[in-house]
């Protein structure tokens, strides 16, 4: 992110947050889609991020680490679309893979275990999994993002990929079970 | 059983798939919002500007000092009466026994460089003022009569409240997330070694001593009143939650005995206090 605009951003400057929204848009939104696994949550989360940078950037003390803090600001915001949203309850909630689509080397039934298991986790699982999954940042860096302890970033991380682990595997069992004998 | 790089592997490929592109419609409510929205801090920063332009840099540590070491002999001074340890505060004969803190003049030999701290009359709207050192800091209190000190450097802040300072209260927290760049949340679960309850100068005082580790890891200690130390630890800070005796609270947040830590807080609690007395 030009650093540039984000310090002009910082001094009230709502064109050069404008050039800085519509940068950052659509990686706060892929984010908060594979966090929240809803686009319409994502979209809200998004918009009340974009909104929250705004209103926290002069409290911003290196324009050059906006990056990470954004994310922060977005993962607050999911926090918050996924405490107050009724939609969030994992055990009523449509699937919205298309199971046409999507990475081939993954099953159909790998899928949709895998997001059943992770509408099963917490948001701050979820936050953990897509922050090393999907952006590739490493635990300090997580930690950093989210403003925890290494530590946590660990046990969130530990028990995430245990449940998804299960998930998948509960995915197998049946196969298994249905092979057998009657 | 699922290996690890198995379920790296399908991670990775699963999360890749999704949407990537947001429609213009949520980018273009957000601004119509931000246009409604006044940021947070902005005269605050526009002051940090200011004094980091024209304070010689020289005397950030000291002044940063100034405010955290003589705000918390105040504190001291107001809570635990003479005859409990600590530091040796002075009060001034102008104290009175109207005043909603303890009013007067406080002063401290702890650092090499003499510092001192001006509590002024109820109700003054004089605001804060910072002069070179050996710096005078007069805090006035606000036309309610409040005199609140909430010093607390922002980065390390973030840092001890995420980690589970509960002995804030909700209004605390609500103030805290006014201070730009300050995240406040309080805190559900705890580890076995959460903050207790002490008595000080008969009040029931919560309050915590956050060890930070250099490398990453925060911990908190319960405490009898004494400074927990550990060997490994490089840095203390100190994170106080009082309530004053009219019951507003008053937080001294300091960092460890190398003035060196004290530098990069000079603004913000220079911009905490403004915040503070709301000048």
């Amino acid at each position: 992110m030009d650093t540039d605009l984000v310090t002009r951003a910082q001094h009230g400057d709502e064109r050069a947050f404008a050039d800085i929204a519509y940068a950052v848009g659509d990686r706060l939104f892929t984010v908060a889609q594979r966090i929240l696994r809803d686009v319409d949550l994502a979209e809200d989360a998004t918009q009340q991020a974009i909104v929250a940078i705004w209103r926290e950037l002069p409290g911003l003390r290196d324009p050059a680490r906006f990056e990470a803090w954004s994310y922060r600001v977005l993962v607050n915001a999911c926090y918050a679309q996924a405490r107050t949203e009724r939609r969030w309850s994992p055990s009523l909630h449509v699937l919205e893979t298309d199971h046409g689509a999507g990475d081939p080397q993954i099953s159909v039934a790998d899928r949709d275990q895998l997001e059943r298991g992770f509408r099963r986790l917490p948001p701050e699982q979820r936050a953990v999994l897509v922050l090393q999954h999907y952006l590739d940042l490493t635990l300090p860096q997580i930690a950093e993002v989210l403003g925890v302890p290494l530590g946590t970033v660990r046990s969130r991380l530990h028990y995430a990929r245990r449940a998804m682990r299960a998930a998948l595997e509960a995915d197998a069992r049946p196969a298994l079970s249905g092979s057998r004998p009657s | 059983m699922t290996h690890d790089r198995d379920l790296d592997h399908v991670l990775d490929r699963w999360m890749d798939d999704g949407p990537t592109v947001v429609a213009d419609r949520v980018i273009a409510a957000a601004m119509t919002d931000v246009h409604t929205t006044r940021q947070r801090g902005a005269r605050r920063a526009q002051l940090k500007e200011l004094f980091m332009t024209h304070l010689p840099q020289p005397l950030a540590p000291i002044l940063g000092a100034v405010v955290l070491i003589v705000a918390g002999v105040g504190l001291y001074a107001a809570l635990t009466g003479p005859d409990v340890g600590g530091p040796d505060p002075t009060p001034s004969p102008a104290a009175t026994e109207e005043a909603t803190m303890v009013l007067g003049s406080f002063a401290t030999s702890e650092f090499a460089v003499p510092f001192r701290v001006e509590l002024e009359t109820a109700a003054s709207s004089d605001g804060w003022a910072v002069t070179e050192s050996p710096g005078i800091v007069t805090l006035s209190p606000d036309v309610n009569g409040r005199s609140r000190v909430i010093v607390l450097p922002r980065e390390q802040t973030q840092l001890i409240v995420s980690a589970g300072a509960r002995a804030i209260g909700d209004d605390l927290i609500a103030d805290l997330n006014e201070v730009a760049g300050i995240e406040a949340s309080q805190q559900t679960a705890f580890d076995t070694g959460e903050p207790a309850t002490v008595t000080v100068g008969g009040s029931e005082v919560p309050w915590v001593i956050a060890e930070v580790d250099a490398d990453e890891m925060p911990l908190f200690r319960t405490t009898t009143g004494e400074t927990v130390t550990r060997p490994t630890t490089t840095e203390s800070w100190w994170f106080f939650d009082v309530p004053g005796p009219n019951g507003d609270v008053l937080i001294i947040y300091r960092g460890g005995d190398d003035p060196g830590t004290w530098g990069g807080s000079v603004m913000f609690a220079l911009e905490s206090l403004q915040f503070q007395t709301g000048q």
